[in-house]
């Protein structure tokens, strides 16, 4: 609360005025509060401005003794200076008195109901750990970790980025488990790059200067309040953005292909076993399609003749070369996987019985592709799904194409060359400071 | 600091040589008792190590670049490494040479070596090109590829065994040592020169050289007695790849593969597509260091991998390969035992330098 001029606050008025007088859902309103007048500027649409008033009239606006606003936890009074300030306060959803005799004041609001509650995680299936979501809201979600974690050694960095379109973050990460290397890099770049606009998650990538064409994706996305929690204590970074119902964890490494955070949660030797299944399926989905076409076409020879049989046999009247055969087919898998991931939950089932057992079955039968090649494609594709997050996945998926294009062309060498491509890749991977094929980012057993 | 990948690249370089070129000289050199050349090469690589290390334990952060130049000036230094360079080079041609002439034999008879060639020289150069504590990182991942593929192949064949050709077990006149074949079997030392250019804290104490030789020297033994026991010593000298011919001795009802050969191929590849890479960055780096400081990286390593492409295609033969490792022996003999002495020595001159 402040008292100026008049004048100035004649001024501010016609400011605000001038500034959003296109925008329908900005109000001025004349309200009296404990017998004064006001007006009243706001955002119809993020204030409720009832309730907010029977508050105020509850409490009584005294304006001699400020002591009484102080004691209000949930208000807020805050001395505008600047026109410019008054504006970023209305957009945040705040509500601005100007009384009689220069009284200026921003008050936090009762807010409209905009954010849902807290709920059970809609893109991930926890099987045994806590089922609480992260939502939209920045604040629930800081609170939802800080519950999950008591700790002092739990620091939270909340940062405004952006300069057209202010979006707020919050860093988070554990005192002394975290490498200081890591949270001074990300600092630095988030420091850097505070003017960069940061609207989705590829803009958050790019402010933290990560590569722009990766392979496997930089960061671990997570729903999962719990799986944030774990990934805290594994050493990594956490990055919330407002309005985004996904936490990052920050960096990612090539453990992370194969392991969840939440396998924690089972017996060590499930732990292991499950793991050991993911590190099989991720080789298995990247080389099958390889494989086939270089057992077909290329390198026939290594296969016990009774099977080598059997795979030409299989292909008996397929009029094309292996490799087309092969890709014709990955890109009707490819359309199904992408078909069904945004349709609505009683349409989806319909396309998996048309795509899955019509397609597949008539195919086969109409000699255009083989039986085996169904099969491998089939496993391949599982294979891929059993990898920890749908993001690791897609960068697999890719990935199979180059091995097939290279082992269709020099066999078994070029498959052999192909996986020797992607571990130079991976070892050369940096982010944040961590290469990615470290053992864990926590303290002193990462490489390097 | 976990010092492991580096551990694992030490032995996966020597493995290398082990699944190429060693072997088969190795069984040629002598004509019994064939444990005592490998015996002696691993005792002499042994002292050159201890020597080595001994030499970049005292100064630690410098490479040993640094440390020639230090003790003998530039010019003197790339006198010194000179010979180590020609060696580098010779060795990584007839490498990629011997490797790309297997694959095409094997695996692809109908593809045309210069485009196998092509690809071996482009994933080297993307490894060298990336840098040695890459290459040291990957080597985890080479070796959880490879290691099954490489016991594998090795070991198949253990039935087929005929215990009698492991005697005479003594050679009283050391008939080896006149041998040149006995020499070219040193290319397997190369596998330890890159401790020298490693960032400090992944170098390792001689405790864990000496440990991973032991462990080495048992695989170079299997490497050289699988074929011997199988063909006996006579046959065995006659083929160009004897643990090749080894694994095809076999026919296992389980494996749904019956070309297993080919494993012995894909490991030998691998291999020595890692010890390629790792001595291209080797030789990028010397060169970088004290001939062309101006020049870029990726310039540098460009043009040699373009010569080394070029000398890949131009050898004829294997016969000319056989000619190339004879001469190549000699600068081996230099750079392996000669090179590692020289740095302890400038090293040991130097100290008693700043003392005095």
């Amino acid at each position: 609360m402040q008292h100026f001029d008049p004048e100035i606050v004649q001024s501010l008025e016609s400011g605000l005025q001038e500034r959003f007088h296109q925008r329908s859902d900005f109000l001025c309103k004349h309200v009296v509060i404990a017998g004064e007048k006001f007006k009243a500027y706001y955002f119809r649409t993020l204030v409720n401005l009832p309730k907010t008033l029977s508050i105020l009239n509850q409490i009584g606006i005294d304006r001699k003794n400020d002591l009484k606003w102080n004691s209000i936890h949930s208000m807020e009074v805050d001395a505008p200076v600047s026109l410019n300030e008054l504006y970023n306060h209305l957009l945040r959803g705040k509500l601005i008195l100007l009384g009689q005799e220069g009284f200026v004041a921003v008050i936090e609001p009762e807010h409209a109901e905009l954010s849902r509650p807290v709920m059970s995680p809609n893109s991930e299936n926890p099987l045994q750990s806590a089922f609480d979501a992260f939502t939209e809201d920045l604040d629930t979600n800081i609170g939802l970790i800080r519950k999950k974690m008591i700790s002092d050694q739990l620091v939270i960095e909340t940062r405004s980025v952006g300069s057209q379109s202010i979006k707020k973050i919050a860093l988070v990460y554990l005192k002394g488990t975290t490498l200081p290397e890591v949270i001074e890099s990300v600092e630095k770049k988030l420091e850097e790059n505070a003017h960069h606009e940061l609207t989705t998650v590829r803009d958050l990538t790019q402010i933290l200067g990560h590569p722009k064409f990766t392979l496997i994706p930089t960061y671990i996305s997570s729903e999962l309040p719990e799986e944030t929690v774990q990934n805290l204590l594994n050493g990594k970074v956490v990055i919330l953005m407002d309005q985004f119902s996904f936490a990052f964890a920050f960096p990612a490494i090539v453990s992370d292909l194969w392991s969840t955070t939440l396998d924690v949660q089972y017996p060590l030797l499930f732990q292991q076993f499950l793991r050991t299944i993911r590190g099989a399926s991720l080789l298995l989905s990247v080389t099958l399609p390889g494989l086939y076409v270089v057992l077909n076409s290329v390198n026939p020879e290594l296969l016990r003749i009774q099977l080598a049989i059997t795979v030409a046999k299989s292909r008996e009247g397929v009029p094309y070369p292996s490799l087309i055969e092969a890709l014709l087919v990955l890109l009707l898998l490819e359309l199904i996987v992408e078909a069904t991931i945004r349709l609505p939950k009683n349409i989806g089932p319909t396309i998996t019985m048309i795509g899955g057992i019509l397609l597949g079955q008539a195919i086969v039968q109409a000699k255009l592709v083989s039986n085996l090649l169904i099969i491998i494609l089939v496993a391949s594709a599982i294979s891929n799904f059993a990898l920890t997050s749908y993001m690791n996945a897609v960068g697999v998926r890719l990935y199979k194409y180059v091995v097939l294009v290279v082992s269709s062309i020099f066999g078994i060498w070029g498959l052999e060359a192909a996986l020797v491509w992607v571990i130079l890749y991976f070892a050369s991977l940096t982010t944040c400071t961590v290469p990615y094929l470290s053992w864990s980012v926590k303290g002193k057993t990462a490489d390097e | 600091m976990n010092k492991f990948p580096t551990i694992i690249l030490f032995f996966l370089l020597h493995l290398a040589s082990i699944f190429a070129i060693f072997p088969e000289r190795m069984m040629v050199s002598a004509s019994k008792g064939h444990w005592m050349p490998v015996a002696i090469i691993f005792l002499v690589e042994l002292l050159v190590v201890r020597l080595y290390l001994k030499a970049l334990s005292k100064f630690p952060g410098k490479t040993i670049l640094d440390l020639c130049s230090d003790a003998a000036g530039k010019w003197g230094a790339r006198l010194i490494v000179l010979p180590l360079l020609v060696f580098l080079f010779l060795e990584v041609v007839l490498l990629t040479y011997y490797l790309s002439v297997e694959i095409r034999t094997v695996l692809l008879p109908k593809t045309p070596t210069y485009a196998t060639s092509a690809i071996f020289v482009a994933l080297c150069f993307y490894g060298a090109w990336k840098g040695l504590s890459v290459m040291i990182r990957a080597s985890m991942g080479w070796f959880i590829l490879f290691m099954p593929f490489i016991l594998f192949s090795m070991l198949i064949s253990i039935g087929n065994f005929n215990v009698r050709y492991i005697f005479p077990v003594w050679d009283s006149q050391f008939s080896f040592l006149w041998r040149p074949d006995f020499y070219v079997g040193t290319v397997i030392f190369a596998g330890f020169l890159f401790l020298g250019m490693t960032p400090s804290h992944l170098r390792i104490r001689f405790g864990t050289a000496a440990a991973l030789v032991g462990v080495i020297f048992l695989f170079a033994l299997t490497a050289v007695y699988v074929p011997l026991l199988i063909f006996g010593q006579e046959t065995a000298i006659h083929f160009q790849y004897p643990m090749l011919m080894a694994s095809d001795t076999v026919d296992l009802e389980w494996v749904v593969f019956d070309w297993l050969p080919s494993f012995y191929v894909v490991s030998s590849s691998g291999l020595g597509l890692i010890k390629v890479a790792v001595l291209l960055s080797m030789l990028m780096t010397m060169l970088k260091q004290l001939y062309l400081p101006k020049a870029k990286n990726r310039w540098i390593l460009a043009v040699v991998c373009l010569f080394l492409y070029a000398a890949c295609q131009w050898i004829p033969n294997a016969k000319a390969l056989d000619k190339f490792l004879y001469i190549n022996s000699c600068l081996c003999l230099y750079s392996t035992i000669g090179f590692p002495i020289i740095v302890y020595l400038s090293t040991k001159w130097r100290r008693k330098e700043v003392r005095a």
